[in-house]
């Protein structure tokens, strides 16, 4: 769990590092976008091209991506074969009731395939090379303009940055409880599903009224220091807009418009 | 006497309990260090708390720097006054250690490049700039009081309360942040109330106030204070180690001083008793 959160990102000071978050933010959902827009393998062939680019700037080893695959191996493989056997074509080369095999659905499983693998290559590079608390930042930089609907971006943010704070604390807090309740005969982790839920119980208790404990400790501490509501306060972190991030966006823009020009 | 804080006559009871201070009234002189000791129930806490106005007096009037503590004056007292409290982890609100010391300055919603220098220094005098890029779960217990204390003076209160800030840590820890807590007091002016379980802490003041039950039962000079081990101990307190190390001592009929004396004195007299065989 620990390692599903933080051991994500990998400190460096390669210039995907170097951007600001929330142009990472921002780029990432751009690619997405333009990934949409391809429809046949010389765009595929582009993208790839610019993911295997942004990869080797990471400058992060790409067992770290592989890493980020596996776990949703089993949703590619299933949505890539749902892709090629229900993909109605002309001549297929099988046929079976509603299912079909063709040149046509194989490609179209292909295309399937890369979309997904270009999805989850451009945000495990966003995870990998921006800090929680950046893409926090960035969350709420890219909120900003639902100020305007009154909609509670700093507060937002404030609690975000709170609550992936006390992670580690709730984290260190629960080995013990869970390191406790061992002492006193819990098992946790094994038999039946049913016997595994009632195992959570003696460890979500205390977990949940130590976090109560805290929260309250916590809110008569930001009121000694003066802490009122997180509308009217400065900033001490900011986040300007450097000259890589707009090279990163002119080189997105590039992208695009090849795909466009090169898209049936 | 130039009194910083004034209690009048406070009464107060938290809800469905019973009574806990009537008519109480204190008063802490300005450039003091004044430790709080007694039992847990005792009420210490509460009283930082009421000075701090992060509760409500029921009636009696407490005066902080001249002004009285109401909803109106909420914003200076909290200026005067920067509290420490117990648990490090429950007052790191910033994700990192920069983040934390400019949490007050945030919210009194000073500029950018201001704050940028007043973290430095603040960081710099209690020894933690090297780490102000650290997450907390990096940071000791010592290291985070250290951070929280930065983060309190990066305001400039007048008055620093310690409620229990030292009871979380290693003793290595609570050396290190009594010492800095007597630096920065002496650098910067300070008034200090230590509201202590740890009579050694509470040794280190000019003068001790022992509470019981929201009752004053004891305001005197610690040496007096620390020697009636009879006394200590019948308030359900602990005496201090060289308290009890000098009465064990001359029950074996071994002189010893008829003042408290803290650790370095009881060391140099028991080696002068020995030069003197």
């Amino acid at each position: 769990m620990n390692n599903f959160i933080f051991g994500r990102y990998i400190p460096g000071e390669s210039l995907i590092h170097k951007m600001s978050p929330q142009a990472k933010l921002l780029l990432c959902f751009a690619f997405v976008i333009i990934i949409f827009f391809a429809n046949n393998w010389l765009t595929y062939g582009v993208l790839a091209l610019s993911m295997i680019m942004i990869v080797l700037l990471t400058g992060i080893s790409i067992l770290f991506f592989i890493k980020g695959i596996r776990p949703l191996i089993w949703l590619i493989i299933f949505t890539v074969v749902i892709q090629i056997l229900f993909t109605e074509s002309s001549n297929p080369w099988w046929q079976w009731g509603p299912l079909s095999i063709s040149a046509h659905s194989l490609i179209t499983g292909g295309y399937i395939f890369m979309r997904f693998l270009l999805i989850i290559m451009i945000s495990t590079v966003l995870t990998l090379t921006t800090t929680p608390l950046g893409i926090a930042d960035g969350v709420q930089t890219l909120l900003k303009p639902l100020k305007k609907l009154r909609f509670p971006v700093d507060t937002l943010a404030l609690m975000l940055s709170i609550a992936l704070r006390f992670v580690p604390t709730l984290m260190d807090e629960m080995e013990s409880i869970m390191n406790a309740q061992r002492s006193r005969g819990v098992d946790f982790g094994s038999g039946s599903i049913k016997q595994r839920i009632q195992s959570a119980i003696p460890l979500l208790v205390p977990l949940f009224s130590g976090a109560i404990t805290h929260a309250e400790n916590l809110s008569t501490a930001m009121d000694a220091r003066g802490f009122v509501d997180s509308e009217h306060r400065t900033k001490y972190r900011v986040y300007g807009w450097k000259k890589i991030d707009a090279l990163a966006v002119l080189a997105f823009v590039a992208i695009f418009a090849i795909v466009l020009l090169i898209r049936n | 006497m130039d009194n910083i804080i004034r209690v009048d006559n406070l009464t107060f009871e938290y809800p469905e309990q019973e009574q806990l201070f009537k008519k109480l009234s204190l008063s802490i002189e300005r450039g003091s260090w004044t430790a709080i000791i007694g039992q847990n129930g005792s009420g210490k806490s509460t009283l930082a708390r009421l000075i701090d106005g992060l509760l409500e007096a029921e009636s009696g009037t407490i005066t902080v720097d001249g002004k009285v503590v109401n909803e109106d004056n909420l914003d200076f007292v909290r200026e005067s006054i920067g509290m420490v409290f117990q648990n490090p982890e429950d007052q790191f609100v910033g994700a990192t250690v920069e983040d934390d010391v400019a949490f007050g300055l945030e919210n009194r919603q000073v500029s950018r490049p201001s704050m940028i220098e007043t973290v430095q220094k603040r960081l710099k005098d209690v020894g933690m700039w090297d780490y102000r890029e650290s997450v907390p779960a990096n940071l000791s217990g010592g290291q985070k009081q250290r951070v929280a204390i930065a983060g309190i003076l990066a305001v400039n209160p007048k008055i620093l309360i310690l409620d229990e800030a030292t009871s979380m840590l290693d003793p290595k820890g609570r050396q290190d942040v009594l010492k800095l807590v007597a630096e920065l007091k002496e650098k910067n002016n300070l008034t200090v109330i230590s509201i202590t379980h740890d009579i050694d802490e509470a040794a280190l003041a000019s003068r001790v106030l022992v509470l019981n039950r929201g009752k004053l039962l004891v305001d005197d000079i610690p040496s007096n204070v620390f020697n009636d081990e009879e006394k200590l101990v019948e308030l359900g307190l602990d005496a201090p180690f060289t308290t009890r190390l000098a009465n064990r001592l001359s029950e074996r009929n071994v002189s010893m001083p008829d003042k408290y004396s803290n650790k370095e004195e009881l060391v140099q007299w028991i080696m002068q008793l020995n030069s003197k065989r």
